[in-house]
């Protein structure tokens, strides 16, 4: 986790918008990525086994989305993103 | 009476006396006795140590060529020393490299204790803290005198630490708080004479109580960067998928480690809709990977990102995912493969990146 909130600082200092997904929000602000986008859980980023199939990809694609919001969103400072609920 | 520590001295053109930057070229060449700061070596030496040899060898030349090292400790190789001074290179940084990749290059080859000194911004203070002594010096030659006593100072008490490396028994004979040296990153077991337990309460009072107080683990806070300017639209844009997951092909053809990864790799997607299971697994060692490894898009969405690149959401993908451990990683080692990274995607003109963590 503190490893991919650096890259994402070091991505970031390089002018290449990062969004992070990541479940320790925390931590990603205290290793100092900017752009974080609030995972489903740290054994499983982008997805949750305990749903359908169908509700996960759902899910998923929820998140990208909040991604790419992320991506396309000026900033002043770091900024926790977090996908709509379903 | 100790026998005098022989000490050799590293030195630039400029301050070995060469000449300037027309002298930068100069290959390393080895002078009997102290020259110019080591002259000031020599008087904080005193009686416990003598400047025996001083190397003095051109910034350009050092810097530019790898082999530098070996040659110096070839001109070395005849000389009976027992410490290796250089600089201070204050913030010189052609400089500061040659002194800190000989003195790590000394100290690994010879076994004496090495010291040099540098400005906290002299670039080779990053790359070399942790295979060298160096002593935090001012940012000009203005400040020789305190650097030279600082560098002085740690050599000597290196020099009668049992090993070069200062570790003796109950820990480390200096330490970067007493002895002004930038810290190496080593943890060292130290017998405290109160209990963790004492000690943390301590220290949550005076928390609480607003009461200056110092943790004793450190946590690296590489601090805040200004936001990359955001996307200006989607469409067009080419994105990529990076991720510390450890996400592999299965059988991890590449050896990609689990944990302190040093090092990335890069994998193909072309073609692919999604991530088949079975076809890829999890090699990071600092979770339960069986959720990623039934789905790999858990962990890099390629279903979900194949699906919005389809529907002309963004412009394309990437062709190729880039993956590491991030499980103990080092801060300088997650920087330098993300450098290593944003140097490739920026080859293949990658407008933004989404990068998943555990």
């Amino acid at each position: 986790m503190r490893c991919g909130a650096a890259m994402a600082r070091e991505l970031e200092r390089q002018g290449i918008p990062t969004a992070l997904v990541a479940t320790l929000v925390s931590t990603a602000l205290t290793v100092g990525a900017n752009r974080i986008v609030v995972g489903t859980g740290i054994q499983h980023p982008l997805g949750n086994p305990k749903l359908s199939a169908e509700e996960e990809r759902r899910q998923r694609r929820r998140l990208l989305e909040c991604a790419l919001q992320s991506l396309t969103t000026d900033l002043q400072e770091q900024r926790v993103f977090e996908a709509a609920a379903a | 009476m100790v026998e005098p520590l022989r000490v050799v001295h590293y030195l630039n053109q400029f301050f070995g006396q060469i000449g300037g930057e027309e002298k930068a070229d100069a290959a390393p060449r080895l002078h009997q006795g102290p020259l110019g700061p080591g002259l000031l070596l020599q008087e904080r030496l005193g009686e416990r140590g003598r400047v025996v040899a001083t190397v003095i060898c051109g910034d350009n030349y050092a810097a530019e060529r790898q082999e530098t090292a070996g040659e110096v400790l070839a001109l070395l190789r005849g000389l009976e020393f027992d410490a290796f001074v250089a600089g201070p290179a204050f913030n010189a940084g052609r400089y500061g490299l040659a002194c800190g990749s000989l003195c790590a290059a000394v100290r690994e080859a010879r076994g004496v204790p090495c010291v040099t000194g540098m400005f906290a911004e002299n670039p080779a203070v990053e790359q070399f803290r942790r295979r060298a002594y160096i002593v935090r010096s001012g940012s000009t030659a203005r400040e020789m005198a305190q650097a030279m006593e600082a560098v002085t100072a740690l050599l000597l008490k290196l020099a009668a630490a049992p090993d070069e490396t200062g570790v003796q028994a109950g820990g480390l004979a200096v330490s970067p708080e007493a002895d002004g040296y930038f810290p190496q990153g080593r943890t060292v077991n130290v017998v405290g004479d109160r209990l963790a337990a004492a000690r943390a309460v301590e220290m949550l009072l005076a928390r609480v109580q607003g009461r200056p107080f110092h943790t004793e683990i450190p946590l690296p806070a590489p601090g805040r960067v200004p936001p990359a300017p955001a996307l200006r639209e989607l469409r067009g844009a080419c994105l990529a998928l990076v991720t510390e997951g450890g996400l592999v092909p299965a059988g991890n053809p590449d050896g990609l480690v689990g944990a302190r990864a040093s090092s990335y790799r890069a994998y193909s997607i072309a073609g692919l809709g999604s991530l088949r299971a079975g076809a890829y697994e999890s090699v990071h060692r600092g979770f339960d990977t069986s959720a990623v490894n039934a789905d790999p898009n858990r962990i890099v969405p390629l279903d979900a990102a194949r699906q919005l690149e389809a529907e002309g959401v963004f412009g394309k993908l990437h062709e190729t995912y880039y993956v590491t451990s991030g499980c103990a990683t080092w801060i300088e080692s997650s920087q330098a493969m993300a450098a290593g990274i944003a140097a490739e995607l920026r080859r293949n003109g990658v407008d933004g990146v989404i990068l998943t963590a555990t």
